[in-house]
Order: C-alpha cells, then structure tokens, then sequence
C-alpha cells in the first residue's frame, strides 16, 4: 500500500469521528416505525410476523437505555445503613438469614458434596445448593446457583456444553452487612465456551457466551448492566440476577451496573469492568486509602517460629499435591495446610526449605506460602531472613480471573503480630482471620485503594502497607486520544499488517501493530537510559512471519540480512520498522544491522532460528 | 473503524428474518458504524442520528419486504445509505468539502489535509460510498455489493478507481 493510499485512510479517519459515546436508542427507532412498547419492554408490534422471540433479558440491548435517559434517572443516594442498604429498596436479609431459591435435587446435591469432599479447600458446613434462575437460551441451558459456606456466598453457574462451567465465585457476607447498594455483583463478563487452543499473540477470539451474575436485595426489580454495545437488563429472581450475552462482541464489557425498585429508583452499583487484551485494564481507582498511616513501633525483620521449629500447625498436605514436588515446589521439606478462617474454604500452604528456585540463592532456606482456592492456586517463596522487608507482614494479591469482583488477599505475619485489619476507601474496616501467622481476606475490587494495618500485642500500629489496585489495576503508561496509521505493508499473500501509533500517558508514544489473523503487538515508550538502538522482534501471523518494532532515532535505513545471503534495505516510518519476512527455510532472517544518515552501521541485532516445542 | 484485530474471529450466523428482534440485535450491534456513515453522508452529527433512527423506522415498517436469501445486515445498510442520501437532498444542500468539518475535536491534535479532503468530497457518489462503507463500517466486498446493489467484483474495482483517483488529484495539485 503506498504512501497515498495511507494518506486517504488517515484522512477518512480524522474526517469522521468514531463516536464511541453515542449510544443507541432503539425505543426511540421502534416509536419513530409506530411500534408500541410493553411496559416491561416487551415489543407489541401490530400485526408482526410470528416469530420465535428470544427471551428479552437475554437479548443484547433488549432494553437500550440513551445515555441521557441513565443520566436523567433519578439516583438514589446510597446511606451507609447496615442491612437497610438504601432506604426504602429492602436489605439482603433473604441472603443473611439462608439462601433464596429453590433447593437442587438429592441427586444434584450429592454430586455437588463428593465433588467438594475431593478438593484440599472444600467448602465447609457442607453448604446447600439451591437453583436461583434457570433459562435456556439458543438451545443451551444456563442455570444460575447459590450456595452458602461459612462466611461467605457463592454463586455457581452452569452452562451445559460449554467450557468455562461451572464459574463459581464467591463474596464475603460481611459485604452484605455493610452494603451502600442494593445489588452486589459478584462476577462480571464471565467467558464461556472458549475454544480451547492457545490464542497466538494477541489472537483473541469472543466467547460463545459470557455471563454477568450477583445478587440483589429484597426490593430490587431489576438490574442494567451498560456495556461498550449498549444497555441490557438481566432477569432478576430469587434475589439473583443473570445477565447471559449470547453472542458477545470480542472485548465487550459491562462498564456500569443499575438496579432499580418498583418506585423506581435507579442505583449505580460499585463495579469493576473486566480487563480486556493489552489497553483495556482498570486504571487505579481515584479514591483516598483511609485508616491510619503512621506505624506507632518500628520492628526490623520477623519470624514464623512454629515454621522454622517445624511444628505441625494445620494438616499436612497431599503428598502428591501441587507444590511439593515436581517443577514448583520440589526442595519444600515441611510443609503445612492453614485455614486462617475456619469460616472459609480458602487455604494456605506454608513450606519451607531449601530451594534452588523463586530467585533463592542456593543453600538459603525459603519460606513459601500458596494460596489454595479451589481448583487454583498461586503463591511464591522468599528467602528466609527476608521474608518481611517491608513490614512485620507479607502478601500477595490473587484474582482467578479479571471478572471476578472480589480478590484474595493472603500471606504471612511474623510473630510479633497479635492482630490485622483491612481498612477500604469506603471508609469500612474489617479484622483479618489470622492463626498461624498465616491470613486470607476477600477485598471487593470496587473499594480499593486497600490498607492493611498490623497491631503487637499491646495494640500499637507496627506496620502499614496501601495497595492503590488490584491484582488487575494497570499502572502504566496507555495510549491517550485516537490512534493513528503509521505503516500499512502486505505480505505476499496479500494480507495486511498495520501499525498504529497513539499519544502515550507517560509521555511519547504507544504502539500497536495488527497483523493477519488478529496476531499482533503493542507497548508504549518506556523512558531508559540503556535502550537498545534496535528494538525489534518477530511475530508470528496467519501463514506469515513479520519483523515489528522501532530504531531510535539516529537510526536511518536498516539491512535485513537471510540465511542465503541475501539483502534487503528498510527506511523506519516515525522511526518503525514493520515487514514480512521469512522465519524458517534458507531465507530465515539471521540479522538485522541499522545504518546512521551517513551509512554507517551502528547497531546489529541477530534472531536465533525458532525453537521448536522441546527443542 | 473498528480494528482490523476483530477479522477471523468466529461469530455466530446472524438472524436474516427481517423480525423486529433481530432489526433490533443488527441495530444494537452496528449503531456507532451505522452513525459514522451517515454522518460521513449528511456532515452533521445530528442529522446522522436522525439518519440512523428514522433509517430502522423505515427497516422496521418494511420488514416483510426483506427477501430471506440475502443479509438482514446489507440490507439495513442499504436503507441507512438510501435514508442519508434522500436526507441530504431534502436539506437541498450540497455536498460540504470533508474540510468544512474542521470544527470537529480532533482528539489526537491531527487536523486533516484541507487538500486531501476536498479530493476526497469530490469523488463520485459511488466512490465515495464504497470508501465509506469499507473503512467507517468495516464491511467487506460482499456486504458492500449487498448495500449498493452493485457486484462484488465492482465493489473492488470502485475502490480501486477511488484510490487512483484521489492519487491523481493530489499529484495534479501539488505539482
């Protein structure tokens, strides 16, 4: 593609705006063809065609609200009042005091109990499931359940036919004793029946099927969830709601959630979108950490005495479990399963030993702790006299996936902690179940920034740490404002790659190139000192292989250098560099050199031959 | 224009009865495309919108009419094409220059080529067209054929005649 041809792309680009914030308004287009609405939105068109009519919740903009039409709602002002949640639309007592819904079969209930008897972190009480909303949506069956375990609620949902099912996610129930909003969403933009293959770069491909799902006070009669496609309404029964996109757009996400009461009254609902590919991720939240922020006594270092001593504190794990052997944890010599908070199905496994992994330098002594969370877990080790750099406690941050609304938060405190408390930008503090030295607690996404505040024995503060995100917060630079083309170059069977640039947050630019087949790159200007003058990389497309990156500026022409010999000659566009190129056979590409202005070589940068799997 | 990273990605065959449910679902689904084209048409924000809504009236009043053997999709866009052109004769205008919609917030501090823009509006209708529906809409030849009524081997050479065009003119005037 010439350099005109890019030209008139660009044009038509900045001619016409892509109004990302128009919203559409398909009321307003059915009253304009003298098409009636119901009043619960149900289409009453005079005369039309019978046809099979999907449910309308299940509908993408089944029920479009204009933006304005959000705006212009009257918002209830949310009043921090304990189970009233906000006055006048009812509480969660139908959840505090047991599970709505209508209990499984026998049969159901059963499997439901062996399948959790076999995980090391089974849910305790032997909770009952209860069904909660049922649906079948383009011949597949969803069904929404709910379930109740110590101190927390889970909802469970299953999608007969399709991977990803069940999505079990679970919330404290204290969130509901001091809920500000009459709905808790509890998993957000859930994929489902995603194909099962590794997607090459950033080939991303759209679920079947995603889901949206929490739970809903007494008085709320209905739930909107606003996404980058529109507006939908879920079904709200049982003091659930399900939202089921049945044919999502790739990287749609709900932005904002509603409910509304039968008077009408529409709240907005403390939410956080899920990530999506390289751009798409939440930004730290602009709220103030709250609790206190002076430590009262200093304390250097810390120990876990009962692990070092090797007492025998919790159970012992499976020997064959994750972590104590094999590529992970092999070089553990004890190690112990915690329960912090015997109210909880969460785990933690505590080792130590010597290890020759995790950045230990070898003969030290580390200790590590995984969080055990169903079927995940995570975790990680510290050298031994290093286990507390920063304060008298340490911790890691644990997300199973970027819908969920509530992260695990769960690590070690040394011996002179007597207590910990978690303080949220809400305002609202909570004591963390400690015993052992280990604790886990559930932080909603929607209420940080998060303080962690640690107290000895006598009650002074002897440690703080602020986490202004989540496991999924992105803290780096992102593109700003529209992107722009910069190269467009086809391979030899006419496919397009293309690079776009964009204004960077950190200052410079941000990058992207999109190569056939959805393969692709991206990354914004990193300001260092040390920057290689070639930054390039190959990426493997659809059929193809490319050559993408940037030079630095004193860079001028670039050789590309094959396995036979041969040459060929590049100027950098804005100072990248984007071309097919082959990747294997006798024309490899071996080496690139970098030519200055006045044509001498200045950088080199060599590729290996691809590596095959085990090779 | 949405991102090319979208091509390949499996979807699901798109409802073709002409129902209300699935105007509804196409509507839903290509709002802001359908809103850039028109407004790319009529050169007024406003005017678009209207284009867009009184567009699926139309689709929906004439539902009956839409043969089940072609897209629902090319369809619809044939209307909001047919409802943008009409709106635009109806405001017994002419076409403004691209350039006139300088007063556009260029959110990347790009202004347009004045020149290139003025080429670009004076490019015949059909020309115009397909570069629209190529690049704002993201439709392939096939949906475009479906839009024009015109053949899918047209659709590439119009865009190919565009092309040329545009490079004429800009070489001629910057000679």
């Amino acid at each position: 593609m010439s350099d005109l041809d890019l030209l008139v792309m660009d044009a038509l680009e900045d001619a016409v705006p892509y109004r990302r914030e128009a919203l559409p308004d398909w009321p307003d287009a059915l009253a304009r063809a003298g098409v009636q609405q119901g009043t619960h939105g149900h289409v009453r068109p005079a005369g039309d065609r019978p046809v099979q009519r999907r449910p309308v919740w299940l509908r993408r903009g089944a029920l479009p609200l204009a933006a304005a039409a959000l705006a212009a709602a009257v918002v209830a002002v949310a009043t921090p009042a304990g189970s009233a949640v906000v006055r006048g639309i009812g509480d969660f007592s139908a959840w505090l005091r047991g599970v709505p819904g209508e209990p499984v079969g026998p049969a159901e209930q059963e499997a439901f109990e062996r399948a959790n008897r076999r995980v090391w972190s089974a849910f305790p009480d032997g909770p009952q499931l209860s069904t909660l909303i049922e649906r079948e949506v383009e011949g597949r069956r969803f069904e929404l359940q709910g379930f109740r375990s110590g101190g927390s609620l889970c909802l469970r949902l299953l999608a007969r036919g399709l991977n990803g099912s069940p999505a079990v996610s679970c919330a404290p129930l204290q969130e509901l004793q001091g809920a500000t909003a009459p709905a808790l969403v509890v998993l957000a933009d859930h994929s489902l029946g995603l194909r099962n293959v590794v997607p090459v770069g950033q080939q991303y491909v759209a679920p079947e099927a995603s889901a949206t799902f929490g739970i809903v006070a007494d008085g709320v009669t209905g739930v909107e969830l606003v996404t980058d496609e529109g507006t939908r309404r879920a079904v709200v029964e049982a003091n659930a709601f399900l939202s089921i996109d049945a044919s999502p757009e790739l990287g749609e996400r709900v932005r904002a959630v509603f409910a509304s009461a039968r008077d009408g009254r529409r709240v907005e609902v403390p939410f956080v979108s899920a990530p999506f590919g390289s751009w798409d991720q939440p930004a730290p939240r602009d709220a103030k950490p709250t609790g206190p922020a002076k430590v009262e006594r200093t304390v250097a270092g810390g120990r876990v005495g009962w692990l070092e001593r090797r007492e025998p504190r919790g159970v012992e794990p499976p020997a064959d479990a994750p972590y104590m052997r094999g590529p992970m944890g092999g070089g553990l010599e004890f190690a112990r399963l915690l329960a912090p908070d015997p109210q909880s199905h969460l785990r933690l496994l505590v080792g130590i030993g010597t290890l020759k992994r995790y950045g230990v330098p070898a003969g030290e002594q580390a200790v590590c702790y995984f969080l055990v969370a169903g079927g995940s877990s995570g975790g990680g080790c510290s050298p031994l006299d290093r286990l507390f750099p920063r304060a008298p406690f340490s911790f890691g941050q644990s997300l199973i996936g970027g819908g969920h609304q509530f992260e695990t938060i769960s690590g070690l405190a040394s011996d002179e902690v007597a207590r910990l408390e978690i303080f949220f930008a809400t305002g609202e503090r909570r004591p963390i179940p400690l015993a052992d030295n280990a604790f886990i607690v559930q932080a909603a996404r929607a209420k940080y920034p998060i303080r962690l505040v640690a107290y000895d024995a006598a009650g002074q503060i002897i440690g703080i740490e602020t986490r202004e995100g989540d496991a999924a917060t992105y803290r780096g630079p992102r593109p700003v404002g529209a992107w722009r083309t910069v190269l467009t170059v086809e391979d030899e069977q006419g496919n397009a790659g293309r690079l776009r640039v964009a204004r960077s947050s950190g200052g410079g630019r941000c990058y992207e190139y999109l190569l056939p087949g959805g393969a692709g790159g991206s990354g914004c200007d990193v300001k260092t000192s040390n920057r290689p003058k070639l930054g390039l990389g190959i990426s493997q497309a659809a059929g193809s292989a490319w050559l993408a990156g940037d030079v630095v500026a004193e860079v001028a022409e670039v050789e590309l250098h094959f396995a036979d010999g041969a040459t060929r000659r590049l100027r950098p566009t804005e100072r990248f560099i984007l071309a097919p190129v082959d990747w294997d056979g006798d024309r490899r590409l071996t080496e690139v050199v970098g030519f200055d202005a006045a044509g001498d070589a200045i950088a080199r940068q060599r590729f290996r031959p691809p590596q095959l799997p085990g090779g | 224009m949405r991102d090319r990273v979208e091509e390949g990605v499996r979807r699901k065959t798109e409802p073709e009865d002409a129902s209300i449910a699935s105007l509804g679902i196409v509507y839903e689904r290509g709002y802001r495309r359908f809103l850039r084209v028109a407004e790319a048409l009529v050169h007024d924000a406003e005017l678009a919108r209207d284009v867009v809504q009184d567009a699926f009236a139309r689709a929906i009043r004439a539902r009956f009419d839409h043969r089940s053997d072609g897209s629902l999709e090319g369809w619809v866009w044939r209307i909001v094409v047919n409802t943008a052109k009409n709106a635009v004769r109806d405001r017994a205008a002419t076409t403004l220059p691209l350039h006139d919609l300088a007063d556009e917030p260029h959110t990347n501090g790009a202004v347009p080529d004045a020149e290139l823009s003025a080429v670009l509006a004076a490019l015949p209708e059909r020309q115009r067209l397909v570069l629209f529906l190529r690049y704002y809409a993201d439709l392939d030849y096939c949906q475009i054929a479906e839009a024009l009524e015109i053949q899918p081997g047209t659709v590439g050479a119009t865009l190919n005649h565009a092309h040329k065009a545009v490079r004429h003119a800009l070489e001629a005037t910057r000679r």
